[in-house]
C-alpha cells in the first residue's frame, strides 16, 4: 500500500499560539459558559491542549473552570443522548 | 469581682496579645463567592428572605457581604433532584473558616437550595482586574467581563 503524503505534512504543523497568552488573560471565570464552551467537546468532555493549542499554564486554568461549571449545572459533565 | 458581665481575660494574655490576635483575624480574611441553585417553584418572597438569611450569616463572625449576582431561574444542564430548572444566586463575601463552616451547614440543610458552592476568588486575578483598570483607557487590554 501507498503511504498518503498529506498525513505526513500535518505532523510538522507548527503549535497554534496560546489564546490566552496572546491577550494576557490569567483568570477564567467559572460563570463564563460562552468561553468555557470552546474548550469543550460537543459531548461535553474537556478538549485536549493538543487541539486547541492552549499551554499548560492556562489548560489548568480552564480545566478547574469547567470542573466548577460542571457542579453548579451551568454546563454537562456528559451528554446521554449524544449516544 | 467577675460578675460574668465583661469578658474575661486570663492574665497571661496581655492587651498587647489581643490586638495582636484581632490582628491575625483580620488577615485572614480572604474573600470568597459563593453559588447558590434554589428550586424553580419558590415565590419572590422565599427567594429574598433565604437570600437575607445568608447575607445575614456572611456578616456575622466578622465577615462581610458584598455583593448578590441574581441570574434569575435559568435552566440546569443537567437535572438535579428532577429539576430542570433553577434560581441562580451568586454571592460575594469575605470572611474567614466559621463563616464557612455556618453557611455550608446551613446550605446543606435548607431543602430549599439544589445545589450550593462556596469558591476563593482567585486573588492574582483580582489584583490583575485591578491593574489594568488602573491604566489609563485605550490601552488595549481585553475585557474579561461576560
Amino acid at each position: 500500500m501507498k503511504r498518503q503524503k498529506g498525513k505526513k505534512d500535518k505532523q510538522i504543523r507548527s503549535r497554534k499560539p496560546c489564546k490566552f497568552c496572546k491577550d494576557d488573560i490569567n483568570y477564567v471565570d467559572y460563570k463564563d459558559e460562552r468561553r468555557l464552551r470552546r474548550f469543550m467537546t460537543d459531548r461535553g468532555k474537556i478538549t485536549p491542549r493538543r487541539i486547541t493549542g492552549t499551554c499548560a499554564k492556562h489548560q489548568r486554568i480552564v480545566a478547574m473552570a469547567v470542573k466548577r461549571a460542571r457542579m453548579i449545572a451551568l454546563v454537562p459533565f456528559v451528554r446521554e443522548y449524544y449516544r | 469581682m467577675r460578675d460574668g458581665s465583661q469578658p474575661f481575660y486570663s492574665p497571661a494574655l496581655t492587651p498587647e496579645c489581643r490586638v495582636v490576635n484581632v490582628r491575625r483575624e483580620v488577615l485572614s480574611l480572604k474573600k470568597y463567592e459563593c453559588a447558590v441553585i434554589y428550586t424553580p417553584g419558590l415565590g419572590a418572597e422565599v427567594l429574598e428572605s433565604s437570600a437575607k438569611k445568608y447575607t445575614d450569616i456572611m456578616n456575622s463572625q466578622g465577615g462581610t457581604f458584598t455583593h448578590l449576582d441574581d441570574w434569575g431561574k435559568r435552566a440546569l444542564a443537567y437535572e438535579i433532584n428532577f429539576h430542570k430548572e433553577g434560581f441562580y444566586h451568586f454571592y460575594k463575601f469575605e470572611g474567614g473558616g466559621k463563616v464557612i463552616e455556618e453557611l455550608n451547614r446551613q446550605l446543606r440543610i435548607d431543602e430549599n437550595v439544589l445545589r450550593h458552592m462556596i469558591v476563593r476568588e482567585e486573588e492574582k486575578a483580582v489584583a490583575k482586574k485591578k491593574e489594568t483598570a488602573a491604566e489609563p483607557a485605550g490601552t488595549g487590554t481585553v475585557k474579561e467581563e461576560s
